[in-house]
């Protein structure tokens, strides 16, 4: 058998490997605290980068938010090093409880010409338990 | 007071454009190549800065001035008979020799294709695996494109932000809100199951994000909410769903999703400048009635 022929059948099978481990990926991803979340990064004059983060409840929630905001910088678009992380032990606002969902944004001063993407983890709980899920923005880069 | 945001910034337009031009001047090929790409990135069907895309342009052709020597009619030969095997089988609708010549190579193209259908149907059950949902993208896209060449569709619009950025606003209904922005087009459900109570309506604006959202809930910890949100292609909202598949009803021309997610049932549907969802513990009959109650008038 060719040896080309032989490296795509095994990326058949590969594939097909796969694939049978994401379909147990798909159970365990319902939630029973998150219905839908979005985040996203816009920039605005003087470097600065907005980062906007919508969380939707299944129902009030005790709280409801995002616990954690990390900013990563590249120069590049391929390498990219955290900058700045907001948290919600920091920052309470971060959260809104009560509530069956949350909308905000944080405002982060960057450097006109970086590229700037977020990883935001979206968090919705109450008394019987709570459940988070990261949330990865596009890059956008910072204007002067 | 109401303000019709669209008014406010069509004012500054002129200055604005001046400043663009401003900016561009001086830039090299690479950073103009880079504004084309942002352009690009924040156009959609209905918005997009055309006199942006022409002053990225014309500072492009300053700076990187296209070839007199380029002759076009010579391009399109010189390609013609690079692909000649391609040509001659579109036009003669018989094998190519070239092909017939090499039966193992064809066999392994057809591998290769095999392969390459896998990878993209693998792809498609991954991103549905993990929450992303490719197969309501491209909806979506083919939403954009039904929004152009079907004229007898009608699309919801927004006219007016009565509140600032920032702000949050509690109204009596949802139709009441919808009335307050001035949208135009059928959005609002008249009918809910009628265990569900009214707990609250509310609208707020975030860096122009606006979202309008209803809930109901009932005294058996029930909950049903409707949200309206402004349609961003560039942001692509995650939604939870369980194992079972997606279901697709269409009704007054628009594509409705309904998705399951565990005892909750999800609709979701894109109408014009809106992203429409309904999520809630009501049953999949219950959830098309409501989407009916929307287009009854």
């Amino acid at each position: 058998m060719k040896k080309n022929t032989k490296r795509v059948l095994s990326m058949i099978l590969t594939v097909v490997m796969i694939s049978c481990f994401s379909c147990i990926a798909v159970s365990a991803r319902s939630s029973d605290y998150l219905d839908a979340y979005s985040a996203d990064v816009s920039a605005a004059s003087g470097g600065r980068i907005i980062v906007g983060v919508s969380v939707d409840a299944l129902g009030y929630m005790t709280q409801v938010g995002a616990s954690s905001i990390t900013i990563y910088k590249s120069s590049d678009q391929i390498s990219w090093s955290p900058v700045k992380t907001y948290s919600y032990t920091n920052y309470p606002s971060m959260m809104t409880s009560g509530y069956y969902y949350f909308a905000d944004a944080v405002t982060y001063y960057g450097t006109a010409g970086y590229y700037y993407l977020a990883m935001v983890t979206c968090y919705a709980g109450d008394a019987n338990g709570h459940d988070s899920r990261l949330y990865t923005t596009s890059g956008t880069r910072a204007i002067s | 007071m109401p303000q019709i945001r669209h008014n406010s910034t069509a004012g500054g337009a002129k200055e604005e454009a001046k400043l663009i031009h401003e900016h561009l001047t001086n830039q090299t090929t690479d950073d103009l190549l880079d504004d084309l790409s942002d352009w690009l990135a924040n156009a959609d069907g209905t918005h997009f800065d055309s006199e942006n895309l022409n002053a990225i342009l014309s500072a492009l052709d300053e700076v990187n001035p296209e070839s007199e020597e380029f002759h076009p009619e010579e391009s399109l030969a010189a390609f013609h008979q690079r692909f000649e095997p391609v040509f001659d089988k579109e036009e003669n609708s018989s094998p190519s020799p070239a092909l017939a010549r090499h039966p193992r190579h064809f066999s392994r193209r057809l591998i290769q294709v095999a392969a390459i259908i896998a990878v993209m149907l693998f792809s498609m059950v991954t991103a549905q695996a993990f929450g992303f949902d490719i197969f309501g993208a491209i909806a979506r896209w083919t939403s954009s494109t039904f929004h152009f060449s079907d004229e007898s569709t009608t699309f919801a619009t927004i006219g007016t932000y009565p509140i600032e950025d920032g702000e949050q606003k509690s109204y009596d209904s949802l139709q009441a809100a919808l009335d307050d922005f001035g949208v135009v087009g059928n959005i609002a459900p008249t009918w809910v199951p009628e265990r569900f109570k009214l707990q609250s309506v509310a609208a707020d604006i975030k860096y122009r994000d606006f979202c309008i959202r209803e809930a109901y809930a009932n005294s058996d910890g029930e909950y049903l909410s409707v949200m309206i949100r402004k349609y961003d292609s560039g942001k692509q909202t995650e939604i939870e769903k369980d194992t079972g598949t997606t279901d697709i009803y269409k009704t007054n021309g628009i594509t409705h999703y309904l998705i399951s997610d565990k005892s909750f049932e999800k609709a979701t549907w894109i109408n014009g400048q809106l992203e429409v969802r309904i999520i809630g513990n009501v049953t999949h009959q219950e959830l098309e009635k409501m989407i009916d109650s929307i287009y009854r008038g």
